[in-house]
């Protein structure tokens, strides 16, 4: 794998997992509204 | 002055996790805070012969969240440390030696801020009393989540280096013991602390404003590229610091999405750890020794957990500074709230004149002189005190405070309770010459024993029966009849 690929690869493995986190987040504060 | 570098890094990681145990005595900093202060202009002046590794998509995020930091009036300015602790740690890591070394520290920092967590929730060291609601609170920041955030990270990276077999021996055994240690101080926290405070972890992103939001997308997207960094090092290297850091990272971000933690350096020094082991290394240096760092970081926090002084107001465990930033926000109620939590923890005479001080600004005048009362009068302590016990000066500023609350109240609503608390305070002569100063109205003709042993009564001290006997009848029962709603309180 060559540096253009693993910048590529980079990019799209953070964006995966900032929307994990998003959703993470989401998920669980939605839930802490919900509990009250 | 590379040498000086890594003793200030060293200081830096190992400190940091023990939160608020880490106040240089008499200087109001952490040693964490004085590292960095130490290391930036070296750090700067370095920077030609080092040439700056840290990527482009790092260092923007971070220098965002610094600009967020020190413009938006919602977010503490605290958080602008955090990016710059990031770079620092950042740059100044220049060998791999140097970085596995600031892991293991900071692996065993993370023990010795777990056994201080755990202490601290039992019971047995002063904690930071994050929590109005009269339990003890958690016991390395004011902030339960930042504790957890930090053993979240901590744990799973000192388990893992702790299976390394290219550690030494006794280095994996101190850091497995600190890693069992930082599980139980997280579970400690996450079924004590959290569960007992609902009101503090109900902060939802949602009701977050929008600079707020944006700084947190911007850490949050930063950890995502450090964790996508760590991966492809993990796949594509095999880098046997990848797997420990991948894990720590990714389980001190998940925590910090879900609980939003007030932010705290040895986050930020985690990921600036993790950032570095992906990016190359071009100096070798021989490893120090471990147990050189250890020993002026314990002694230190040996000294923490005996003494607070005053002096230290950053400290979140000196209430004698809170009790004077909220009050110059008028926020009584808060502080009688927090007063009131700590006397039943800690009830000592400091506390005590604290709260005497707050019923003086409500107007409970009979309050604030048994308040005072039970300060002067308590005995010391073998065991040590929280903060330094008051001196004169205080008590004499207190009972200043006192006059000038009362001698505003019309004569009727005064009552004897400054006269008690000077009594309260030794100044018995000065309480009976108030007395006899006020004792101007006719009153109705009293037996004067029955008086005097009353009004000596209420004054606290009934040795003072034999010198009222000796004044005029007129007087006493001029006196009499101001003690008339003294011991309602009882």
């Amino acid at each position: 794998m060559n540096i253009l690929q693993r910048m590529k690869w980079e990019r799209r493995l953070a964006l995966a997992f900032f929307f994990v986190a998003l959703l993470l987040a989401a998920l669980a504060h939605i839930a802490q509204g919900a509990g009250g | 002055m590379k040498k000086t570098q890594e003793v200030l890094l060293y200081l830096l990681v190992l400190g940091a996790p023990l939160g608020a145990y880490q106040y240089l005595p008499y200087f109001n900093v952490t040693l964490s805070e004085m590292a960095l202060g130490l290391l930036l202009p070296l750090v700067i002046v370095s920077l030609p012969q080092n040439k700056p590794l840290l990527p482009f998509e790092l260092w923007w995020p971070a220098a965002l969240i610094m600009a967020l930091a020190l413009c938006l009036p919602a977010v503490p300015s605290s958080v602008a440390l955090w990016p710059i602790a990031f770079i620092l740690v950042f740059l100044a890591l220049r060998t791999r030696e140097s970085l596995e070394t600031c892991l293991l520290l900071a692996a065993i920092g993370g023990g010795l801020g777990a056994i201080l967590s755990i202490s601290a929730q039992l019971g047995w060291v002063y904690s930071t009393d994050a929590t109005v609601l009269g339990l003890p609170a958690a016991g390395l920041y004011g902030d339960a989540r930042a504790e957890a955030v930090q053993f979240l990270g901590l744990a799973p990276l000192a388990a893992i280096l702790s299976m390394k077999r290219a550690s030494a021996l006794s280095a994996r055994i101190v850091v497995g013991v600190s890693a069992a240690l930082m599980l139980v101080a997280l579970a400690l926290v996450l079924f004590r602390q959290l569960q007992a405070e609902p009101a503090r972890i109900a902060q939802s992103i949602l009701r977050l404003d929008a600079g707020s939001i944006a700084m947190l997308a911007l850490l949050f997207w930063c950890c995502s590229r450090i964790l996508a960094k760590l991966l492809l090092l993990q796949q594509q290297e095999r880098d046997p610091l990848a797997a420990p850091l991948f894990v720590a990272s990714a389980a001190a971000m998940a925590g910090a999405v879900v609980l939003l933690p007030a932010p705290q350096l040895s986050f930020a020094l985690l990921l600036a750890m993790a950032a570095r082991a992906c990016a190359p290394f071009r100096e070798t240096r021989q490893a120090p020794h471990l147990a050189l760092w250890i020993t002026p970081a314990a002694l230190l926090l040996a000294i923490n957990l005996c003494i607070i002084p005053l002096a230290n107001t950053r400290d979140p465990r000196n209430y004698e500074a809170l009790g004077e930033r909220l009050l110059s926000s008028s926020h009584i109620e808060k502080l009688d709230q927090r007063l009131n939590a700590l006397a039943r923890h800690i009830p000592e005479a400091r506390v005590r004149l604290w709260q005497a001080r707050t019923a003086l600004l409500r107007g409970e005048q009979e309050m604030a002189a048994d308040a005072f009362t039970d300060a002067a009068q308590q005995p010391v302590r073998l065991r040590p005190s929280r903060l330094p016990a008051p001196d004169a000066k205080d008590y004499t500023a207190l009972l200043d405070r006192f006059r000038d609350m009362v001698s505003g109240l019309p004569e009727q609503q005064r009552g004897i309770s400054y006269e008690r608390a000077l009594v309260a305070a030794g100044e018995t002569s000065s309480a009976l010459a108030s007395l006899r100063f006020r004792a101007t109205d006719p009153a109705q003709p009293v037996d004067p024993e029955r008086a005097a042993r009353e009004i000596a009564a209420c004054l606290g001290d009934r040795a003072i029966a034999e010198t009222l006997l000796t004044w005029p009848e007129s007087d006493l029962a001029a006196i009499y009849a101001l003690t008339d709603n003294c011991g309602e309180g009882d």
